[in-house]
């Protein structure tokens, strides 16, 4: 599948997980991992991007017991851009299920 | 590959690509690691599951207008706002730094002042007291003296670096190029936080327990509560 294409979707995963709750990047990294084809380390320039791009912050937690962790969290222009995306994507994808199925249906 | 091969490796890829908060990135790779060990797996697969360092640090580059709907793009009146606001903030600023002089010279004027009553006076001119309380008001100047360090140097750290995130604020909004912002809060490394923390400790308990004997030992001597009559400070 093409490399950009695939890094939108995965984007739109981590802003899924962040719009539930707040993660450190090694809970998104697992998340990802665990569900889709991707190398563990591909998530933290995603976290980046979406750091720069405005749609997620960072703030430092200190845990009992250890250095303290760095916590992302969705902002209030990331939920519009989630939201948004969202819609877009399974917009799209009933399209494309729609298309397929009639080339099963033309058979 | 292991941990200390494929961090050294990120680094410099991170470095070739000129990618910034390279040591931000790089704390957050070793947290990966430390995590992915207290599950008990090999740094050897660690490293192979996280992908090439090069190729990770190249997926670090965030090109400019690489999705364009989402820049908000400067347009004139912005990027002439911003030049005002910088006139501004300059004035601001110099008088922020200024006073990093100002408290690191209270600092050492404290530290010269104490060191100097403790040593029996000189250009102090002390009223009458025994020579041993003179001796712990100025061991007290010397622990204020540290506080006061410790405070300017947390001070100089935090104009610093909301000078820093100042910066490459204006940056992304004038040119193109896209970074993450910069806390305005310092993050400093653990030793010297521990360090710092433990300067300003002391210094504390050094002034309050010189500054009580001091006043406690001047009773005693005086025979009084009020020392000070005793002894003609005041007429």
């Amino acid at each position: 599948m093409n490399v950009q294409f695939k890094k939108g979707v995965f984007e739109l995963c981590v802003l899924a997980l962040l719009n539930e709750k707040d993660c450190y990047g090694y809970d998104v990294s697992e998340f990802l991992s665990r569900h889709m084809d991707i190398s563990d380390g591909t998530v933290y320039p995603i976290l980046r991007r979406l750091k720069a791009e405005g749609l997620v912050t960072t703030y430092l937690s200190e845990e009992s017991g250890g250095p303290p962790r760095k916590y992302y969290r969705i902002t209030e222009l990331g939920r519009r851009e989630y939201t948004a995306a969202r819609r877009e994507w399974l917009d799209f994808v009933k399209t494309v299920r729609r298309l397929l199925k009639g080339e099963d249906g033309n058979e | 590959m292991n941990k200390e091969q494929y961090l050294v490796a990120l680094k410099k890829a991170l470095c070739a690509n000129r990618v910034e908060d390279i040591d931000d990135i790089i704390s957050e790779y070793d947290e990966h690691f430390a995590h992915k060990l207290s599950d008990g797996y090999p740094e050897e697969e660690i490293a192979a599951r996280l992908e090439k360092p090069e190729i990770i640090a190249r997926q670090f580059v965030i090109e400019p207008g690489a999705d364009p709907h989402r820049r908000r793009g400067a347009n004139v009146f912005i990027k002439t706002g911003v030049i005002f606001l910088d006139i501004i903030l300059f004035v601001l600023d110099a008088v922020l730094f200024a006073f990093i002089a100002v408290f690191g010279a209270a600092a050492a004027g404290l530290t010269a002042a104490g060191a100097c009553v403790a040593a029996g006076g000189g250009f102090f001119p002390m009223p009458v007291m025994p020579a041993a309380a003179r001796i712990l008001i100025g061991v007290s100047a010397l622990g204020l003296s540290g506080l006061v360090a410790v405070g300017t140097i947390y001070y100089a750290l935090f104009v610093t670096q909301i000078n820093r995130a100042y910066f490459r604020w204006h940056r992304g909004v004038l040119t193109e190029r896209i970074s993450p912002p910069l806390s305005t809060a310092p993050r400093l490394g653990g030793k010297l936080k521990r360090r710092l923390r433990g300067v300003a400790l002391i210094s504390l308990l050094v002034f309050i327990a010189a500054i009580v004997a001091a006043f406690v030992l001047m009773n005693i001597s005086a025979g009084a509560f009020e020392f000070w009559h005793v002894w003609h400070w005041f007429e």
